[in-house]
């Protein structure tokens, strides 16, 4: 795309400022069949996403198209949308000056040299090991992907800044069965680089998570003692970690409205955000180009304060924090790359002190059991029963339900196993004192 | 495109050996039109425009997308995957011809002909009336989504070359509304659409799809919680199929079943369910919200009866998977857009309407649940186990319907489940929903007749019953 033809396209129609997104993404994914790859894709993609102001009220268009075909269309929705947009300030749209970015080196040259044979290698070693790995295994479905973006954010005021990102996540399922037995199991790895993975690591975890779960039965109701284990905790603090949107406080649908400093969770829990680091979720600026920062958000149970982007902040008399986050249209503040602070325990030692009570490792329904405005939550859940210290046998076919404000209120431990998940958190296991279980 | 530049790109796929090489090329602009925290929030419009290019041998697939349509980037893209295989030509790509489309589910009002102007206006409407159901309403999020898609798929294999063009024109509106007291949030929705234009519009009350969705928040704020335990569940029509989409539908997907990994594969002929049960698959249905003349690999759609009063008779197949199967495909493979590879998805799926009246069915259940409809849910296809949130839920009382309770989540086996239906309504409707799985966001509508599962386990956070 002549991207000098579009800016003075916007500006012949009235846009400004005007404010362009372009994207760029190479997408290699191999997916096997026990030994067998099934698929191979590739792909070569671009994006665009443009913002600008018309009569000082904000519209947008966005397009997978990226060429000059599409520069009429693009400018015609811009002032379409912005005809009934939201007045924006024309401050929101940042001058490059006097702007200040740390490093986020979410780029691995190494990995990106990586050939798509290797990728294939890498998948076909994990199914071959998971099928070996017990001999329940019936069958495995193995998923390597690249994945590379590169993101441009431009205006027509002076900012101009790009980040790249490259990273490979490795899923596995498997499906075990023994006599009328059958249970399915997952493992994944979000990885900056693959020189150091175990890969007989993630084979064992892979085929454990269906296997060890053959068998499993329901407990009776009650109140038991929890761990969550990472990807279970991570899917409950997606809901918190909306509570930090100042957007939301101003719209009192969020959970931590009127909270801040107050120590509402355990001293055991503490959050911070981290988009500066070399991780995929991270960045160095936001979607108005704002530097990204990490910024302790809860300290040892009391949160400290919301996120804010350009708008939130003008409203509440504050300087932006980093975090506004294009949304549809609008920008709103969202948290980027949350970050529970780990403890010191293991998860073996984390069974040893809650000593009896259930370990969480399979949650379903989460879209629509876990209500994001209340916190409150009822959902399928699946695990290990914890007897005496130790993992006992499998549960299955129960439901757990809490709240997530009274739950991490009621952290009694912290593990030190943490794990980036697909959710953008990372976190370790964690121990809540007391959940009601629905089961027998 | 036209069909001299396909036949370029689907040769030069060709090249290496690949049995079938399919080209599909997407142009889909979506205008979003939304209200909420009391203003026009969002006025957007999306262009979703790229090429996904698909070669098979055998029982191995290649793809690979790009949103260059530009012919020496789609030859670039056919040399890349090509260059997977290292065989020689199998098969020639002759001249394309062209297949006639029926355009059942044409729009009878064009998108164009209704201004933004007059969406807004018509979405205030649901607005003012969410706002006065009661103060205690925090938020209204009233919602008009506009598609309108142009698929070309251009398919050349040893029986010769086609290409399918077709047109799936959507309409949804959604509400929602918020109710808030003492930090206690509760939320009601309605979310009805249809492959229509701008007539659906008028055919929706609109205004009394908002007030249910706002009396319902605002109820569940007083109402106790659901007991748990294992009890009769009474399912209301349409959404409620969503259970049945779940826990029944993703494991007659072909993926599930070439790969034995559903528990429904190799049943082919056997009993599942109850002979209450006959469900069915019909991407055919007039302007229904998931159907469409062709499927995404360029298939006509069919009505596909799954299971007939209890016996299972077909599966949803697609032609790689059909493969494995030695099935042909049943013209339900689809994918949300070029970036996703297609398989095997549901279209608008439900069970067939029984003899029961609705009212019969409450009256002969002593104890129990009655859930009208479900935020949603999912299931775990190889193994069968569901989770579903109940969004609207009453307690049965010797049977009457009494209480609204907090919503519960049921959970279970499918192929349990089938089993354990024991009365089935006259009352069959089905409803709008979008289905996520392997290829992606699909327009998928659910449906059955008010229809009651003997006993399920009910995850409520009252006392055991």
């Amino acid at each position: 795309m002549d991207m000098n033809k579009l800016y003075k396209a916007a500006a012949a129609a009235g846009i400004a400022p005007f404010e362009t997104r372009i994207s760029n993404e190479n997408i290699i994914t191999v997916k096997l069949f026990n030994e067998d790859v099934e698929n191979y894709t590739v792909a070569e993609n671009g994006s665009m996403k443009v913002r600008g102001l018309v009569d000082g009220k904000g519209g947008v268009f966005s397009s997978d198209r990226v060429d000059d075909e599409v520069i009429d269309v693009a400018v015609k929705a811009v002032k379409d949308s912005a005809e009934y947009g939201q007045p924006v300030d024309p401050e929101f749209f940042l001058g490059g000056e006097g702007l200040e970015y740390e490093d986020a080196p979410t780029f691995n040259e190494k990995l990106a040299a990586v050939p798509a044979s290797e990728l294939i290698a890498l998948g076909k070693t994990i199914a071959k090991k998971a099928l070996a790995a017990d001999k329940r295994i019936e069958s495995v479905n193995v998923q390597v992907e690249y994945s590379f973006n590169e993101t441009r954010l431009k205006n027509s005021v002076g900012l101009d800044v790009a980040q790249k990102t490259n990273y490979v996540i490795i899923f596995g399922s498997a499906k075990a069965k023994d006599g009328d037995s059958v249970e399915s199991g997952s493992h994944y790895e979000i990885l900056t680089g693959i020189d150091g993975l175990d890969i007989d690591g993630f084979a064992k975890k892979l085929a454990a998570d269906a296997s060890d779960r053959l068998g499993g039965d329901s407990v009776k109701s009650g109140k038991y003692k929890v761990v969550y284990s990472p990807n279970c905790a991570a899917a409950l603090l997606t809901a918190l970690t909306d509570g930090f949107s100042a957007f939301n406080v101003e719209q009192h649908i969020s959970l931590l409205e009127g909270k801040i400093g107050q120590k509402i969770f355990s001293p055991l829990f503490s959050l911070e955000q981290t988009p500066i680091g070399s991780e995929p979720f991270c960045s160095a600026f936001d979607s108005e180009g704002m530097p990204c920062k990490n910024a302790l958000l809860i300290d040892k149970g009391v949160p400290t304060d919301y996120v804010y982007d350009l708008a939130t902040a003008k409203r509440a008399g504050k300087k932006s924090t980093g975090n506004g986050v294009l949304q549809g249209g609008n920008v709103r503040p969202a948290v980027m790359y949350a970050h529970v602070l780990p403890g010191d325990r293991s998860l073996e030692k984390l069974f040893e002190f809650v000593g009896d009570g259930l370990y969480i490792d399979d949650l379903g329904g989460i879209g629509t059991g876990l209500n994001a405005q209340s916190g409150a939550y009822s959902l399928q859940a699946g695990g290990f029963l914890i007897e005496n210290g130790k993992l006992s046998r499998p549960v299955s076919l129960i439901t757990v339900a809490g709240n997530i404000m009274t739950d991490f209120n009621d952290v009694i431990a912290v593990g030190n196993d943490e794990k980036t998940t697909y959710h953008g958190i990372k976190t370790p296991s964690i121990a809540i004192g007391s959940l009601s279980v629905s089961g027998k | 495109m036209e069909n001299k530049q396909a036949k370029k790109v689907l040769s030069a796929a060709l090249a290496t050996g690949a049995d079938l090489a399919e080209l599909y090329v997407q142009n889909k602009l979506t205008r979003v039109v939304q209200l909420n925290y009391k203003r026009v929030d969002n006025v957007a419009t999306t262009l979703v425009y790229g090429a996904g290019l698909r070669l098979m041998r055998g029982v191995q697939q290649v793809y690979g997308y790009t949103s260059d349509l530009s012919e020496a980037s789609l030859l670039a893209l056919a040399d890349k995957l090509a260059a997977y295989f290292d065989g020689k030509r199998a098969v020639d790509c002759g001249d394309i011809k062209d297949v006639k489309n029926p355009e059942t589910h044409k729009p009878k009002k064009e998108h164009e002909t209704l201004s933004v102007a007059d969406t807004i206006a018509y979405l205030k409407k649901g607005e003012d009336t969410i706002y006065a159901v009661s103060p205690l309403i925090v938020n209204a999020t009233c919602t008009a989504g506009f598609n309108d898609e142009k698929v070309e798929i251009f398919t050349a294999t040893a029986d010769g070359a086609r290409a399918v063009r077709d047109r799936r024109v959507h309409t949804r509106l959604l509400a929602q509304a918020v109710a808030a007291r003492d930090g206690a949030f509760e939320v009601g929705f309605s979310g009805p659409g249809l492959s229509e234009g701008v007539e659906f519009l008028d055919e929706i009350d609109y205004v009394a799809e908002a007030e249910k969705a706002a009396k319902t928040a605002v109820a569940l704020l007083d109402a106790p919680e659901c007991p748990s335990g294992v009890m009769p569940v009474v399912i209301g029509n349409g959404f409620g199929g969503v259970l049945f989409h779940e826990a029944c539908g993703h494991p007659l997907e072909g993926t599930a079943i070439s790969h034995n990994t559903s528990p429904f594969a190799g049943k082919l002929g056997e009993k599942v369910a109850s002979e209450l049960v006959t469900a069915i698959d019909d991407g055919t249905r007039k302007n229904g919200w998931g159907s469409e003349c062709f499927d995404d690999e360029g298939v006509a759609s069919t009505k596909n009866v799954l299971i007939e009063k209890g016996v299972l008779k077909s599966y949803m197949v697609d032609t790689f998977d059909g493969r494995r199967l030695g099935m042909k495909p049943t013209g339900a493979c689809r994918r949300e857009s070029y970036k996703y590879l297609p398989t095997t998805r549901m279209t608008n799926t439900y069970i067939a309407a029984g003899e029961s009246k609705p009212e019969d069915i409450i009256k002969a259940t002593k104890q129990g649940i009655y859930c009208v409809s479900f935020n949603g849910g999912s299931v775990d296809p190889t193994t069968d186990k569901f989770n579903f949130t109940s969004s609207e839920t009453y307690l049965i009382k010797d049977g009457k319907i009494d209480k609204l309770v907090k919503s519960p989540t049921l959970t279970g086996f499918g192929y349990e489940i089938l089993h354990k239906i024991d009365m089935v309504g006259n009352d069959c409707a089905l409803a709008a929903g979008n289905c996520g799985a392997a290829s992606g966001m699909v327009y998928a509508a659910v449906g059955q007749p008010t229809l009651r599962v003997s006993e399920m386990t009910v995850g409520g956070k009252g006392e055991a019953i």
